[in-house]
């Protein structure tokens, strides 16, 4: 019950964004979809923060936005470089997304198991913690 | 502790939400540019709207060949307009205005109505348009005789006694009509002097001719 005001949040922001309806460039379309990625693993990363009782506040948002904003100036200057550096973001953001999921799926599994049969799963392997 | 990783966690997604659709809305706009379509999709664009232009071209000149149809339609009305009023002409049923000659015979001359039918015949011959004897048509049936009435001998057009002198007005081109009269070996100079009938003609800017009765 808990997660209804967070996923509420999620609602209203996408509500917001299509009510607002910025115009980005189509020039920045690319960056900007670097940025949605690593907003998506840094918001993935704070829930299973959450998992692991690791929660902070401060560090969550603030990474959510700087990872965001650095994420898109490293594709953008990859750009000016001449080097696909969006592709690493791609691929980095990307694994870490899955590996994000992983962990969240891991501990849903692991605590439905614990409340119907009480019988405690193995722990969920510690995958190596590149949290913000 | 609930309340604590909530309020943070929402705000993170009130950003991602926005930064979702933002990105959703600029891809949308992306897929409707030509540019960012793949090959084979502009490939079949580009045949669709060829044909597409293939058949308003056909379209076109499907509505140009009616219009041409159209404008045959008015140029064949206007043909039968001209045969109506050449046969109306010809019927004598309407007024005739236009340049002509007068042929004007005095009394002192004894034409007989041999002669009238040849100047009529020669006029027509030198394609008058319109004659009248005395203000009355000549038509395709119009035909000429004498009588005698009172003492007095006359000459008939249509069962009218002609007075002199006889006018024959005739519309057409002047010089030519004067021409196919006058000329030497003419009707004038063979024909008419033998019975010493000289007509004066006279070329008239402006003649009028009435419809037949």
């Amino acid at each position: 019950m808990m997660w209804i005001v967070p996923l509420l949040g999620l609602a209203a922001g996408i509500l917001l964004g299509s009510i607002l309806s910025f115009q980005v460039p189509v020039v920045f379309a690319k960056y900007l979809s670097i940025a949605v990625l690593a907003a998506l693993d840094s918001v993935l990363g704070g829930v299973r923060s959450i998992m692991e009782k690791s929660f902070n506040g401060i560090i969550l948002i603030t990474g959510v936005v700087s990872n965001a904003l650095l994420a898109a100036l490293l594709a953008y200057i990859g750009d000016r470089l001449g080097v696909d550096l969006y592709m690493a973001a791609i691929f980095v953001f990307g694994v870490r997304i899955f590996q994000n999921l992983a962990v969240i799926r891991h501990y849903l599994i692991a605590r439905f198991m614990r409340s119907s049969t009480g019988v405690d799963p193995i722990k969920p392997k510690h995958i190596e913690e590149n949290n913000p | 502790m609930k309340k604590t990783w909530q309020i943070p966690l929402t705000i993170t997604f009130i950003l991602l939400g926005i930064l979702l659709s933002t990105q959703l809305q600029t891809q949308n706009r992306l897929a409707a540019d030509l540019s960012q379509q793949n090959i084979s999709d502009l490939t079949i664009m580009v045949k669709n709207l060829s044909e597409k232009r293939q058949s308003l071209a056909q379209e076109i000149d499907e509505l140009e060949t009616a219009i041409n149809a159209h404008s045959d339609d008015a140029e064949l009305s206007a043909q039968l307009s001209a045969d109506i009023e050449k046969y109306n002409l010809v019927l004598g049923k309407t007024a005739v205005q236009g340049p002509g000659i007068t042929v004007t015979i005095t009394k002192d001359s004894w034409p007989t109505f041999f002669d009238l039918s040849r100047t009529v015949n020669e006029l027509w011959a030198a394609g008058a348009e319109a004659i009248a004897i005395n203000n009355q048509r000549v038509t395709f049936d119009s035909n000429f005789s004498y009588a005698e009435v009172a003492q007095g001998q006359y000459l008939v057009h249509n069962k009218q006694l002609l007075k002199y002198p006889i006018v024959i007005d005739a519309i057409g081109n002047a010089a030519t009509l004067d021409t196919a009269l006058t000329m030497p070996g003419g009707i004038i100079d063979t024909q008419l002097s033998i019975m010493g009938v000289a007509p004066t003609v006279v070329q008239m800017e402006n003649l009028i001719i009435p419809a037949a009765e």
